[in-house]
C-alpha cells in the first residue's frame, strides 16, 4: 500500500499502463491512499468550475486532474484501487466493463458485512447510497479503471472544496449529497482499518475475476517513468488547468 | 461565452462554453463529468463544430461517433445537441 501525493498516484497509474502496453509488466492491481488530501478532477473538468482553489489551497489539499474521465473527487478518508489490463480481457463496451471489475468491490463489500450492488455508470451503492466511484480510460490496447471506497466521509469538508453548478442551490446539492453518500463507517457502525479494506479488496479481485494475485513492487521502468510524469505532467499547471 | 449546465437523465452534466455569431457556433469548450472513449475524440467534435450551425450538427456528430468508434458515456449526441440548442435559445431570450 502507497501513501503518496495525488500528482505521484496518478502518475503511477499511468506509468503501470504504459509498462503493461509494452508488455514489460503483467495486469496489475494496486491499492493506495492519498497523503496529503487530494481533490482529483476528471479528464474533461474544469478545476476553477469544479474547485474552489483558494480553500483547497488554504486546506493543503492537492487539486490534480485524473487521466480517466468522470467527476471531481475528494480524497480523504478512503482506500482507492486501480487495475490496469489489457482490453481483451474485458468487454469492449464501457459499461459492460465498469460492471466486470466493479463486482469485485461489490463482493469485496458483501466480505465486510454489507450487501451492495453495481449502479451503471460508474458507481457502487449500499443501502442505495454511493459507496465507490470508479473511472476508466483505455490507451494503447489497455484499461486502467481506478476507483475509492469511502472509508469515512465528512460532507461539510467535500463541499468547502467542490463547487456545485448552481450556487443559489447549495444548501439543497449539500442535503441531496449527505443523503446520497455513505461510507464503510456509516455502514458498519464501526471504524474500518486500510489494511481490512485491502484484504477484503484482494480476495474479491481474486474470487471474481478468476485470477491469482502475485505481490510485487513497481519495476524500474515504472518508477522512474512514474517520476517523471508526476513532475512533468501531473503536477503542471498546463495539465490542471489545461480545460 | 455562455455556459450552459445540462443534465443528461441518468446520465452526466454537461458543462458547454459556447459562443455564437448569428446561429453559427464561433467557439465551444465542452467540460463535465462524463467519459468520452477515446477521450481524443471530444476535441475533435468541438473542432467539427466550429463554423456550423447548430440544426446541421446531428448528422455531422452522428457521422463522426459512429465511424470512429466514438464511446459516449453518461450523454448522448442528441443530449449535446439538446444542450447547444438551449443556449441557442437562451441567446435569444437574452438579446
Amino acid at each position: 500500500m502507497m501513501e503518496l501525493n495525488g500528482a505521484m498516484q496518478m502518475a503511477i497509474d499511468e506509468a503501470i499502463l504504459t509498462a503493461r502496453a509494452r508488455h514489460k509488466v503483467p495486469n496489475t492491481i494496486r491499492f493506495y491512499t492519498w497523503k496529503p488530501s487530494c481533490v482529483t478532477i476528471g479528464y474533461f473538468q474544469s478545476a476553477q468550475q469544479e474547485v474552489d482553489l483558494e480553500k483547497a489551497k488554504q486546506a493543503g489539499v492537492d487539486v490534480v486532474r485524473r487521466y480517466t474521465g468522470g467527476g471531481a473527487v475528494l480524497h480523504d478518508n478512503e482506500v482507492t484501487y486501480s487495475i490496469v489490463l489489457t482490453e481483451s480481457d474485458v468487454p469492449s463496451n464501457i459499461i459492460d466493463s465498469y460492471k466486470k471489475l466493479c463486482l469485485p468491490i461489490v463482493y469485496a463489500l458483501r466480505l465486510l458485512g454489507l450487501k451492495a450492488e453495481f449502479a451503471p455508470i460508474n458507481d457502487i451503492l449500499v443501502s442505495g447510497r454511493k459507496i465507490s466511484g470508479n473511472a476508466q480510460t483505455r490507451k494503447q490496447g489497455v484499461v486502467l479503471q481506478h476507483g475509492t471506497l469511502l472509508l469515512k466521509v465528512d460532507i461539510a469538508k467535500m463541499f468547502s472544496l467542490l463547487k456545485v453548478p448552481n450556487e443559489k442551490l447549495r444548501d439543497k446539492v449539500i442535503e441531496r449529497a449527505s443523503a446520497r453518500v455513505t461510507s464503510l463507517e456509516q455502514e458498519l457502525g464501526r471504524s474500518v482499518a486500510v489494511d481490512e479494506v485491502i484484504a477484503a479488496l484482494e480476495k474479491g479481485f481474486t474470487a471474481v475475476l478468476g485470477i491469482s494475485l502475485e505481490r510485487g513492487k513497481l519495476t524500474r521502468f515504472e518508477s522512474e517513468l512514474a517520476k517523471r510524469l508526476a513532475r512533468e505532467k501531473y503536477a503542471t499547471k498546463e495539465w490542471s488547468f489545461m480545460r | 461565452m455562455k455556459l450552459i449546465n445540462y443534465k443528461v437523465e441518468h446520465g452526466k452534466l454537461l458543462r458547454i462554453s459556447v459562443e455564437f455569431q448569428g446561429d453559427r457556433i464561433t467557439q465551444i469548450r465542452i467540460t463535465g463529468d462524463f467519459f468520452v472513449h477515446p477521450e481524443e475524440s471530444l476535441f475533435e467534435i468541438e473542432r467539427l463544430l466550429i463554423g456550423k450551425r447548430v440544426n446541421e450538427i446531428k448528422p455531422v456528430l452522428r457521422y463522426f461517433v459512429r465511424t470512429k468508434g466514438v464511446q459516449l458515456v453518461g450523454f448522448s449526441v442528441e443530449d449535446l445537441v439538446e444542450a447547444l440548442n438551449l443556449a441557442m435559445v437562451d441567446k435569444e431570450t437574452q438579446a
